[in-house]
């Protein structure tokens, strides 16, 4: 099952390829039939996955295995555990809400006279970004995690590449840049494993045993490959210093590329960081745990800032997207059990939250072909249930009691001010700052009288949202308030992973503590000994 | 005694297989009356794919006995996919020619990628009119010499070899004879090419003269025994060093890469497909035999050599691809670039703490990432080749640059796909095969503790991939100012199809199987004497 889906859309683009290709006005259904069921098998194939899922397993589960090679140490099998099964899920789902939302917007756009474009490569991207972000989530390998985390790149440079907006040259060019500097140090991290590790038998599978010989190795050796991990994860996710590509990316992506990139592929990253440097590395991220936390707070009020000096709806969505990313690598390095779920809580809250943001932008773009905030205003009057569904989607964002958001952004607090209670009290101020630019942004948008930009193009089309790209919505509106509500449906899944994780390196330092002690007194013995001897 | 024996045809009979082809070539060609270039192509193809199959599946003894009769009893010749766990070795003309499992390896290597390159050859030939048969007499007398040259046991039958393999290729790179600038290439390759065979001639003599024989095993065995005196020793290194010069000629190491760019560019596209992937894998396997076998007198001065040639490599090709704007001249540089990367797995018998054994797992890397790399060198090339047709109609001669490639996913969609996975197979791009070469690569490199030239690589991917991706992003972008010309279909002939198509699938799932083949390698190289 976990293989089909995610082969499913690799051989959908198999039928892709061998179709004539046709240059019509309208868009192609049929290329539209096939990648939809190709999407939808695939997450249903998830969905019957997750009834299989048992919660109170902490190891990999219903993993199928394909090729084992003793050699190289690559075994292409693939499992799922508590951290990456509700990723998994919220991809497998994510994806054909966009390739349907695609479709709905190429009709309209094709109603105001534009052409869809080279539309068979733009499906076949779209799966094989579908299959590669599967494949992330599922590996069990360092090596098949590579291969898929690589895989990505290049639909997704051809997304934003040739679909994107004016500026999608330098976007793309940057992205590609940043995340293949990234992977590098990856690559070169991974394999590094294989040469320090001493009995010769290590294979690449994300194993205790793998764990346990990492912390044998020597420490600076240790902290090397801590930072080649690290450097690729946090560039993907984006944290401070290296965040610049996002804004751009996001700008420039079609709207399915925003909503995929925020969704899932920034969650490759913070997924990076939870699944391989915290339990690889527990001493070394012990070690460097203040430096994460204010690069993550740094994120927060930087994030925040930005976003509410910005002029176009996406890139404040974006930069909102850097704030919020934040507030996950804070609780990601908090090191107990609340902060942690509230990370991976805040994960997927920010796929759905942001995913949905970026959707209903591309939604109004559709139609208005401007994304700057002086453009709008009274949309409210033309189009209420557009509004409507973009409040609930500005309060989950906001972090709304009721809503996801604030389930996440508190557990992560909480979990923070355990460790660090300085860090949380600048990290709350976040929580301000975002009411402010989101609730700015709403205002500006939605409020106040119809800007006469809007009353032009209401003559045109009408600015209603159809019923098409509300039913899109709907599954968002409804996780945004059942993981509210009920957080314990997703919190349950990841707890016995994280606090297997939490014991084991726990365990490990206090090994290393006694191994250290055990030196030291050693050393004493040895020095009072020749003490003796003079 | 007879002045033949059956185990001598046994070693060299694909090669007797290739040279015969060309025979029956030549030989139709006079005699016949209707004589027409198409048979040329049929039996050259014939020809190869008996060896190839030869060399993939081998010879059991049954079968050896049924073709050369009683005198073959007890001989089998392994191939690549059924016989390398027999760890058989045929020794032939007194030892000059070695057929063991490590020359069979590159055998199949040259022989698999010879097949797949001839196949795109008959159209280009058609296109500028002169489809001859001579053309293909001369491919296979350059398969044939690759051949002898990696099966050679004695330094002449590396001149030799050498020699069968570059005179008909000097022809080749000047085949479009009314082109000034393929004249140009062929003399420079020509020069250059015998300038370099001068190298190792002086090479051979001195190495003769320091240890008394030009048989590679008897010098080995000398080096292993009693050692090279020491007033014979800087004869020795000297001799060494010049046969590696002459050999690193065709590897197209840095300081011996002068002619690549030029001769590259100017020769017809198909032909430079022969020289990047044929002789650069085929000498890289002679320039590490002889390392293994010869090197250990000279010690730690060679090996550091070859880590700043290789060093040097990468980052001259990279740097200078980087700014080209012709493709062929970037692949050219880039190939300089990846010589580099080989190179780094030459230095790793010498560092092994077991003596100067040969490293399996070095082997075996090097020869995936050497056949991987030929695989997207004859891909890249074989399209680029295709491609200078279509756009040949309006000039007389046409280079591919960047510019050309705008909007060739629209003109031409296949094309742009294999010629964008050829790119980013050489940039190490998952899943393709580029990668799992450099990842067998940077392992053994992490395994025997050269952090160094681990990161050196690494960091020249990371330098490469900036080029390779603009082949990417030219096909695939929109342009304001891409060319509109009518869709064409990539390749006008069949047998160019095949080709196409099966190495757009060998370089898209060999990655997946590279347990398998990399573990032939090694064990093949465990017969390596």
């Amino acid at each position: 099952m976990l293989t089909l889906s995610i082969i499913a859309p690799l051989l959908a683009v198999v039928i892709i390829s061998l179709l004539p290709s046709s240059q019509k006005d309208k868009p192609n259904k049929l290329l539209m039939y096939i990648s939809m069921a190709a999407s939808i098998i695939s997450m249903i194939a998830s969905f019957v996955i997750a009834g299989q899922f048992s919660l109170e397993n902490e190891n990999f589960q219903l993993t199928e295995t394909w090729f084992l090679s003793s050699l190289s140490g690559i075994n292409w099998s693939f499992a799922l555990d508590g951290l990456s099964f509700g990723l998994y899920i919220l991809t497998a789902v994510l994806f054909p809400l966009g390739i349907y939302y695609s479709y709905v917007s190429l009709e309209i756009r094709s109603k105001q006279n534009e052409k869809p474009h080279r539309e068979k490569l733009f499906w076949s991207s779209l799966l094989i970004l579908e299959t590669s972000v599967l494949g992330v989530f599922a590996a069990q390998n360092l090596i098949v995690f590579y291969v898929f985390w690589e895989l990505m790149l290049v639909p997704m440079v051809l997304l934003i590449g040739i679909w994107g907006g004016k500026n999608r040259k330098y976007a793309t060019i940057k992205f590609f840049i940043y995340t293949f500097g990234g992977s590098v140090f990856l690559i070169f991290g991974i394999i590094a494993i294989l040469f320090f590790n001493t009995d010769g038998k290590l294979s690449f599978d994300i194993t205790d045993n793998l764990i346990m010989s990492l912390n044998n190795f020597p420490k600076h050796i240790k902290h090397y490959l801590f930072w080649a991990f690290i450097i690729s994860f946090i560039i993907k996710i984006p944290a401070f210093p290296v965040h610049t590509w996002l804004p751009h990316a996001h700008t420039e992506a079609p709207t399915v590329g925003s909503v995929i990139l925020a969704g899932v592929l920034l969650k490759m990253g913070t997924y990076g960081i939870m699944r391989f440097s915290l339990p690889f590395f527990p001493m070394v991220s012990k070690i460097y745990t203040n430096f994460f936390m204010l690069i993550g707070v740094i994120g927060i009020i930087y994030g925040a800032w930005l976003a509410w000096a910005q002029t176009d709806v996406k890139k404040l969505v974006a930069y909102s997207s850097v704030s919020h990313m934040g507030y996950i690598i804070l609780g990601m390095f908090s090191g107990n059990i609340i902060g942690l779920s509230g990370a991976y809580m805040q994960m997927i809250n920010h796929g759905i939250s942001t995913g949905l943001l970026f959707l209903l932008v591309g939604i109004i773009y559709d139609r208005t072909h401007t994304r700057e905030i002086d453009n709008y205003g009274g949309l409210a009057k033309l189009s209420p249930v557009y509004a409507i569904i973009f409040m609930i989607a500005t309060l989950s964002s906001v972090g709304l009691p009721g809503t996801n958001g604030f389930v996440g952004e508190f557990l992560i607090l909480i979990g923070t001010f355990l460790t660090s209670p300085i860090i949380t009290v600048f990290a709350v101020t976040g929580v301000i700052f975002g009411a402010v630019y989101m609730l700015h942004l709403y205002k500006q948008v939605f409020w106040g009288k119809p800007s006469e930009a809007l009353l032009k193009v209401k003559e045109k089309i009408s600015l209603n949202i159809t019923f098409k790209e509300a039913i899109i919505t709907v599954p968002f509106v409804i996780m945004i308030f059942w993981l509210g509500i009920k957080p314990g449906l997703l919190l349950d899944t990841t707890k016995a992973v994280l606090q297997k994780n939490i014991s084991q390196s726990q365990n490990i330092q206090t090994n290393m503590n006694i191994g250290e002690n055990i030196k030291a007194v050693d050393k004493k013995e040895n020095i009072e000994k020749s003490g003796e001897g003079s | 005694m007879s002045f033949f024996q059956v185990t001598d045809i046994i070693a060299i009979f694909p090669h007797l297989i290739l040279v015969s082809g060309a025979l029956i070539i030549l030989i139709l060609q006079i005699s016949l009356p209707r004589y027409r270039t198409e048979s040329a192509f049929i039996i050259s193809i014939i020809a190869v794919t008996i060896s190839t199959l030869i060399s993939i599946f081998g010879l059991s003894s049954e079968a050896l006995v049924s073709i050369f009769g009683q005198g073959a009893s007890g001989l089998t010749y392994s191939g690549f996919l059924i016989g390398f766990d027999k760890l058989s070795k045929i020794s032939a003309f007194s030892g000059h020619t070695i057929w063991n499992a490590y020359s069979g390896l590159y055998v199949f290597g040259i022989l698999s990628c010879l097949l797949l390159t001839l196949l795109f050859t008959p159209k280009i030939l058609k296109d500028i009119n002169l489809n001859l048969s001579e053309a293909y007499q001369m491919i296979l007398y350059t398969g044939a010499g690759l051949l002898f040259f990696v099966t050679a046991n004695n330094l002449i039958m590396i001149f030799i070899g050498l020699e069968l393999a570059s005179l008909p290729l000097f022809v080749l790179a000047a085949w479009d004879r009314k082109n000034k600038s393929a004249n140009e290439a062929g003399m420079k390759y020509f020069l250059l090419g015998v300038f370099s065979v001068a190298f190792l001639l002086l090479g051979s003599a001195l190495l003769y003269g320091a240890s008394g024989s030009m048989n590679l095993l008897d010098i080995n065995g000398l080096i292993e025994g009693t050692g090279i005196s020491t007033d014979m020793k800087r004869l020795y290194s000297a001799g060494l060093i010049l046969v590696l010069v002459g050999i690193g000629f065709k590897v197209a190491l840095f300081p011996f890469h002068g002619w690549v760019a030029d001769v590259y560019e100017g020769s017809l596209t198909i032909v430079t497909a022969f020289m990047a992937g044929l002789v650069k894998i085929a000498s890289v396997s002679v320039f590490y035999k002889l390392m293994i076998l010869l090197g250990k007198p000279m010690g730690e001065p060679i090996m550091l050599t070859i880590i700043i040639l290789s060093v040097l490599s990468m980052f001259y090709g990279n740097f200078t691809a980087l700014v080209q704007t012709n493709i062929k001249r970037m692949f050219a540089f880039s190939s300089i670039s990846h010589a580099g990367y080989m190179a780094a797995l030459f230095v790793i018998p010498n560092t092994s703490r077991t003596g100067y054994l040969i490293h399996a797992e070095a082997s075996g890397s090097l020869f995936f990432y050497a056949w991987g790399y030929a695989l997207g060198s004859i891909l890249v090339f074989g399209v680029i080749a295709y491609l200078e047709n279509i756009t040949k109609k309006n000039n007389d001669r046409v280079q591919i640059t960047f510019e050309d490639l705008k909007g060739l996913s629209k003109r031409n969609p296949i094309s742009a796909f294999l010629l964008s996975m050829g790119s980013l197979s050489f940039a190490g791009i998952p899943p393709l095969v580029g990668f799992y070469g450099k990842f067998y690569l940077l392992r053994v490199l992490f395994k025997e503790n050269e952090i160094f030239l681990a990161l050196m690589v690494t960091i020249n991917s990371l330098i490469g991939v900036y080029y390779y991706a603009r082949v990417v992003f030219n096909c695939y972008w929109d342009f304001e100012d891409e060319k509109s010309e009518e869709k064409s279909f990539a390749f006008k002939s069949v047998s160019a199809w095949i080709s196409g198509i099966s190495l757009g699938i060998l370089i898209l799932i060999i990655g997946i199987f590279s347990d398998f083949i990399v573990e032939r390698a090694m064990f093949a190289s465990l017969n390596f004497r």
